[in-house]
């Protein structure tokens, strides 16, 4: 899906936008980390939730399933955090 | 102008006059018309995902509240209702309300609730002030939670916490 370049990119900026105003990180550490799991996480599960939900390959389904995965990488990023808090494994709360 | 929108301008007003001594309360109202204005024009000149675009509005104004809001009314309050306004554009645009009128009365809803709030506000803020100076104590008559509206906000914004 080369050819989407634009639209995948495009789905993963909306969906890092839309989760930063739901799910703001707690520090900029958190927010790097945060953006960069997104970038990769909708690069790779972008195509995977497309192919899930059986879409046509259309700019507005390619944006929307990068924007998916984004935003759920974003969430995952931080509830991993909460439960790795609550496990103890971590004592500050930089995210 | 629709009769829907003259009486939000007259409600903004209204909540203008009475917010005056309320900090940031009128650059928020300022942004709010703005964003409403501009995400109406858009959809009146009917130009293509107009619920994107009203989204992407109200996602920079939340945005912008979060990082520039000090106190406890715009992080519970406007920025919240700002919050569901993009889930509201959100859900129009994968179709989940499928009714126009719906998604504009939500709009609207969210639109005076924001009035709503920054005028309560206020108009507490100003008992509390006439608490101070004056005998009769108005504590009592308020719930605790609107009084303490006016503290300071729970959690610095992300850009401001560096560990």
């Amino acid at each position: 899906m080369t050819e989407w370049f634009g639209a995948k990119i495009i789905g993963i900026i909306a969906g890092s936008f839309l989760a930063l105003v739901f799910l703001p990180p707690r520090s900029i550490p958190g927010f790097v980390r945060r953006t960069l799991a997104a970038l990769v996480f909708g690069w790779v599960f972008g195509p995977v939730i497309h192919d899930y939900f059986q879409w046509p390959i259309t700019d507005e389904r390619v944006i929307a399933s990068g924007a998916i995965s984004a935003f759920c990488s974003w969430w995952l990023m931080g509830s991993g955090k909460k439960v790795a808090e609550s496990l103890g494994l971590k004592d500050t709360k930089e995210q | 102008m629709s009769e829907f929108q003259l009486a939000l301008l007259i409600g903004l007003i209204i909540t203008a006059l009475i917010s005056a001594r309320l900090p940031r309360a009128r650059l928020w109202l300022a942004c709010g018309a703005a964003s409403f204005v501009l995400s109406t024009a858009y959809a009146r000149y009917g130009l293509p995902h107009a619920p994107a675009f009203t989204l992407a509005c109200d996602a920079a104004l939340c945005l912008t509240v979060y990082f520039y809001g000090k106190e406890r009314w715009e992080i519970s309050g406007i920025y919240r209702i700002f919050q569901l306004s993009v889930l509201i554009s959100l859900f129009r645009l994968s179709n989940i309300i499928v009714d126009q009128w719906i998604y504009i009365v939500a709009l609207e809803i969210l639109n005076w609730a924001a009035l709503l709030l920054i005028s309560g506000t206020s108009i507490l803020d100003r008992a509390r002030a006439h608490e101070v100076h004056s005998d009769w104590n108005w504590s009592p008559h308020l719930h605790r939670s609107n009084i303490s509206l006016r503290k300071a906000r729970a959690q610095d914004p992300f850009h401001k916490v560096r560990h």
